[in-house]
């Protein structure tokens, strides 16, 4: 069943007098449960893929449907809304609220759509995330793991249905990039939710369900539409 | 390769930011423009009463008003002592039959005489030719002549001559060709000379000729040559040349002092416009100064990441200052030329609509140092910032590293729920209490400054008239002190005539005028007064050591007191004993004071009896008199005199009740009563009064020094002395200390109608008038009873104050603080307004990433509008909580002050309605911007926001 999908996406930046066009003409469909890594050189586009696929930028054209339903033509709160609640996001630079403990910053989706913690729930990927001790501090006082994994927690929080990452791993060494994406890999499997992973790391990527490509703002290779075909 | 120096990096950064630095270059060419106008302002302001004082004194530094030589100002001249001399011959008196003794000097001026002595025509002009004359206009008003420019007048001329004046004045008629501006009666106001016609007042042309047999007395305009010791050695030269070369009698000199000149009512208006204007420019100046340290500090704060990499490549910190200092200067450098030309251009615009009195002529030297002060002014405030931003650490400044990192987990109490908002405005205080702090104590500071302006404005604003009179005329000058003998004044009077009044009751606004009188009395009782006797001998005494505290009766205070009193006192009472016996009083004889009045004001005292009755008639015929005596008096003995060693210092007072007694209790005071006058002094006893009238002499005439006690002053009694001596008795005793129209009763002051000192047989002559209006003062009212107060006053010791144009000025005075204060408030409020705007947005700004980070897990613009009003809120109310605690302190503090002093407060501050308005005020102002800047930064992409720098 397709959860997320794109239309002749475009994204066009103006770089001093020449167009960069960061996105040309993509189009592509996820299903629920998917885990999709999304590939490619630097400035092929892939993280603008992510960013306008999870609403967080506005494409120059094309449609992104979500649940058959058109992404932006929701109003700015209604996608807050569905941010908090379907969307989780996990960003190359952790993004954790400084002000914040990891336990708030965990809470903070939750408390932003009024709701109770699901205290269960939490403290069950709290503890499949390995952070349990870290969560009274600040993320000043934290490794760069554990705040990866703390921003994982947040995304997962909200029970969403979409987690996206951008480059999750890249600011980790080896042995955390490598724990980090099985710790992806395990939630994504094991609370059913559709994965979108940026990386440049082919061997992150490898282990994806599917592969895309991009070059230039194009989907070059689709590993879901080789199998198909 | 180009030679790279912080120069080339600071004009680098000046290129790159072209339109930034046009703002901040805006800024301070406003704020050069403030403070080197504030110098121009200055100098003018300088210049103004220079010239102001010059138009009512002239510009001399002395008057000789009769010069026995004229060859030593020569040497002087040649010596360099003085800078210029001007002789003017006086060729006579011009006075008037009916007041012989008032009158003016007439004088022929040469060039150098009339440049100094400033004289200038406000009607008419100088005399050119033979028969012409000019004349001051009091010198006309004091003579009552009424001609006009180009009629002629008519006055009785005494010529002088050696030996005096010739037997009989001439009669000469002049044509009137000019009214000067005054100059004479502003000296004499200024100083206690006694002969007011030895300053020339008129002017006829040089060509004009003395009488026969007469000879010109010459008067000497002169100005000192600038010392180079400064100017209170200016005088040390010409004194000690005089020393050795006699060219005038000591006393025929008159210095312009300088510091007397500040009653000029003129000069008080230049000064109140001045002040305002200086004010003004000094709260847009700060205001200024406030925006460039903004300026700079927004500009820096963006910066903090060139600040770091430069750091980062080795840049010591007092590079970075030089660096970012460069620009500053360079901008600074760039503006001064303009900020000067505005600001000449603005203050010239803004002294002429001050009005005429003001004078727009500042120096040239004025032009760079005007540039100096700007560019300074704009360094002093730049540097605050740079040397805030050089502070940052390299690695701080690149990677932007939060705040948190210097806090402790521990501290935070982490919250399974909660509510976002309210959370994360919490933690913003507690992150950013250095900030909030400053937010906070600017807000408390606001409150506490502008409850306390506006309570003490409108304190002063309720201020009521002190005199009971619409005019009150008093006597300003004597010519000698003494309590045992009345000296006439110059004129021959011992006060104003019935005479000299008697216009003022045909004057159609005038109600009532009550003349007073009062003269020095030798009163000798019966019998020995204990209570005066103690207190008019012995009242204040200081104990130094720790010596205990005696107990006291009045009995033994009298003793007690003479063995702790002043060395001097023994001599003064040794001094009153010859002069009681030099005039015939006895051993119980005291001096005091003898008033009279209408019976009006006697009738005002009737509440005040303690023993026996006010019987008018009795008075009027002289027989009977009032005592002003206090019902108890007793003895403070002040022990918190730190000059004494724990010692002590006894006052008397006469005005006993229970609340002070309690009062000086709690401070370190102790009162005993001494006693009470009814065991002591009765209605019905026999007083004898001596009143003692001397003719004209000066002070130096009068007093000299006693043969045996050197230092000792002894006044010379003259065979011209006339006495009156008459034996009445004490109608009543009043407790009236402090009443009595516009004087105040003193403690035994003996007080009596106009017509029972008439029948005592003493000269007429009042030291006071009160005058009441029928109906409501207005300017023109005020105009026609000034005009006949002016001729009455005009070249006598009386001076008159107007309640009116007191009122008139006061509340002058009042607005002009209401509006520097209010300007000051604003400034005040808009600085923390702008302030915490600018806190408020740079958060913002730095909270960029934060921003986008809670927009991408689902936070909208309400949410964090909200967070920042939460914010916002918690710091107006930890300021107003400041600003209330500070208003109460303050409260307490003038509590405090009146429990130690006894005095019950005059006011607390209490006007805080308009301060919490403004608070509310700038409330609004500050939601608003940040409100708007998370519109602004929410319309942006999130991507934007959370990007790594």
């Amino acid at each position: 069943m397709t959860i997320l999908e794109c239309r002749d996406l475009r994204k066009t930046y103006l770089s001093g007098e020449t167009q960069v066009h960061a996105l040309d003409g993509v189009s592509i469909a996820f299903e629920r449960g998917e885990f999709c890594a999304v590939t490619g050189a630097s400035g092929s586009g892939k993280s603008t893929l992510l960013h306008v696929l999870s609403s967080l930028e506005y494409p120059t054209s094309g449609q992104v449907l979500y649940n058959g339903k058109d992404l932006f033509a929701y109003r700015d709160a209604q996608l807050s809304v569905l941010r908090r609640r379907r969307f989780g996001f996990v960003f190359q630079a952790y993004n954790l609220v400084a002000e914040l403990t990891g336990e708030e910053n965990i809470l903070l989706p939750v408390m932003l759509d009024r709701k109770k913690p699901d205290e269960v729930y939490l403290k069950k990927i709290t503890e499949a995330l390995g952070i349990g001790d870290r969560l009274r501090h600040l993320p000043s006082a934290m490794s760069g793991g554990q705040q990866q994994r703390i921003a994982i927690a947040r995304a997962l929080a909200n029970h969403p249905q979409l987690l996206f990452a951008d480059e999750p791993t890249g600011n980790l060494d080896a042995q955390s990039g490598r724990e980090v994406l099985s710790l992806l890999k395990y939630v994504s499997r094991e609370f059913g939710v559709t994965l979108i992973l940026v990386t440049h790391d082919l061997h992150v990527a490898e282990q994806a369900d599917r592969i895309l490509t991009l070059a230039d703002g194009k989907i070059i290779r689709d590993t879901k539409a080789q199998a198909q075909a | 390769m180009k030679k790279m120096t912080i120069q080339t990096l600071a004009v680098g950064n000046l290129r790159l930011r072209k339109k930034q630095y046009a703002r901040m270059a805006a800024g301070i060419v406003l704020a050069m423009m403030f403070s080197s106008g504030i110098l121009f302002f200055l100098s003018c302001l300088q210049t103004s009463l220079t010239a102001l004082s010059h138009s009512a004194y002239g510009a001399q530094d002395a008057i000789v008003t009769k010069a026995d030589a004229a060859e030593p100002l020569q040497e002087m001249l040649s010596l360099g002592i003085i800078k210029r001399y001007g002789l003017a011959e006086v060729l006579g008196c011009a006075s008037t039959e009916d007041a012989p003794a008032k009158g003016f000097s007439v004088a022929r001026y040469d060039a150098d005489a009339l440049a100094l002595s400033c004289h200038s025509a406000s009607e008419g002009r100088l005399p050119e030719r033979e028969g012409e004359i000019a004349v001051e206009a009091d010198a006309l008003l004091q003579l009552h002549i009424s001609a006009k420019v180009g009629e002629s007048v008519t006055f009785q001329f005494k010529i002088q001559n050696d030996d005096g004046y010739l037997a009989q004045p001439i009669e000469k008629t002049y044509v009137l060709v000019g009214v000067l501006k005054n100059k004479c009666s502003n000296i004499y106001y200024n100083s206690d000379w006694s002969d007011r016609t030895d300053v020339p007042a008129a002017v006829v042309s040089s060509e004009e000729q003395i009488e026969p047999g007469g000879k010109e007395r010459t008067v000497v305009y002169l100005s000192l040559a600038d010392s180079h010791l400064g100017r209170g050695n200016r005088f040390a030269a010409f004194d000690k040349y005089n020393d050795t070369h006699p060219w005038f009698d000591g006393d025929r000199l008159i210095f312009n002092w300088s510091g007397s000149y500040v009653n000029l009512s003129g000069n008080q208006a230049i000064t109140n416009k001045g002040a305002l204007a200086g004010l003004l420019a000094a709260v847009l100046a700060v205001a200024s100064c406030v925006g460039i340290v903004q300026a700079f500090n927004a500009n820096l704060q963006e910066r903090r990441h060139q600040i770091g990499l430069l750091r980062a490549v080795g840049a010591t910190r007092r590079q970075i200052v030089q660096i970012f200092g460069r620009e500053a200067l360079l901008i600074a450098l760039l503006s001064a030329p303009l900020s000067v030309a505005l600001s000449y251009g603005i203050t010239s615009a803004v002294i002429r609509l001050m009005g005429e009195d003001m004078v727009f002529a500042p120096q040239l030297w004025i032009l760079p140092a005007g540039a100096a002060v700007g560019v300074l002014f704009v360094m002093a405030a730049a540097l605050i910032p740079l040397l805030f931003a050089a502070r940052i650490s390299p690695m701080q400044a690149i990677r932007g590293v939060e705040l948190t990192r210097k806090f402790r987990t521990r501290h935070l109490k982490s919250r399974r729920e909660f509510k976002p908002e309210r959370l994360l405005a919490q933690r913003a205080l507690v992150f950013r209490r250095g900030r909030t702090a400053a937010m906070s104590l600017l807000l408390a500071i606001s409150f506490a400054l502008s409850t306390a302006g506006l309570s003490l404005l409108q304190y002063s604003a309720q201020e009521q008239r002190i005199l009971p009179y619409d005019y009150t005329v008093r006597r300003g000058s004597y010519s000698v002190m003494s309590e045992w003998v009345n000296f006439a004044t110059a004129d021959g009077t011992y006060g104003l005539s019935s005479a000299a009044i008697g216009d003022l009751y045909l004057n159609p606004y005038v109600k009532a005028v009550s003349p007073q009188q009062s003269f020095y009395v030798t009163a000798e009782p019966e019998k020995t007064y204990e209570i005066i006797d103690t207190f008019k001998s012995v009242a204040h005494v200081e104990v130094p050591g720790k010596n205990s505290l005696p107990s006291l009766t009045l009995e033994t205070y009298r003793d007690w007191s003479r063995e702790h009193e002043f060395p001097e006192a023994a001599g003064s009472r040794a001094e009153n004993a010859r002069l009681r016996s030099a005039l015939g009083c006895g051993e119980r004889a005291f001096n005091t004071r003898l008033l009279a009045a209408d019976e009006d004001l006697l009738q005002t005292l009737q509440s005040k009896v303690i023993d026996g009755e006010i019987r008018l008639d009795r008075i009027n015929a002289g027989e009977e008199i009032l005592l002003c005596l206090p019902e108890k008096a007793s003895v403070i003995m002040d022990a918190n005199s730190l000059d004494l060693d724990g010692g002590w210092r006894t006052f008397i007072t006469f005005d006993v009740s229970d609340r002070d007694i309690r009062a000086n209790r709690q401070s370190n005071r102790t009162e005993v009563l001494i006693g009470t006058v009814r065991n002591d002094v009765r209605a019905g006893d026999e007083i004898t009064l001596t009143l003692n009238f001397e003719p004209y002499r000066t002070q130096e005439q009068v007093f000299k020094e006693s043969a045996q006690e050197p230092g000792l002053m002894q006044l010379q009694l003259s065979d011209k002395l006339r006495q009156i001596r008459k034996t009445v008795k004490i109608g009543a005793i009043v407790d009236a200390q402090g009443e009595w129209g516009n004087d105040y009763l003193h403690f035994c002051d003996l007080a009596l109608t106009n017509a029972g000192m008439a029948a005592l047989g003493a000269p007429e002559g009042y030291a006071a008038l009160g005058v009441e209006l029928a109906t409501d003062c207005t300017p023109e009212i005020d105009a026609t009873v000034t005009r006949e107060l002016d001729a009455m006053t005009v070249g006598t010791a009386f001076q008159y104050r107007s309640e009116f144009s007191f009122q008139e000025n006061q509340k002058q005075f009042l607005v002009t603080m209401a509006i520097g204060l209010v300007s000051l408030l604003i400034l005040f409020f808009a600085v923390s307004a702008s302030m915490i705007v600018n806190a408020m947005n740079a958060d913002l700004r730095e909270g960029k990433r934060q921003f986008g980070t809670l927009r991408a897990v689902g936070a909208d613009a309400r949410m964090l509008t909200r967070t920042c009003l939460l914010r916002l809120l918690r710091v107006f109310a930890i300021g107003l909580g400041g600003g209330a605690g500070a208003v109460l302190l303050m409260n307490l503090c003038v509590l405090i002050y009146g429990k130690i002093t006894g005095e019950a407060p005059a006011f607390y501050f209490m006007t805080i309605w308009p301060s919490l308005l403004l608070m509310l005020l700038i409330f609004g102002v500050c939601v608003c911007s940040p409100a708007l800047q998370i519109r602004k930064m929410n319309r942006s992409s999130i991507v934007e926001s959370i990007r790594e720098l």
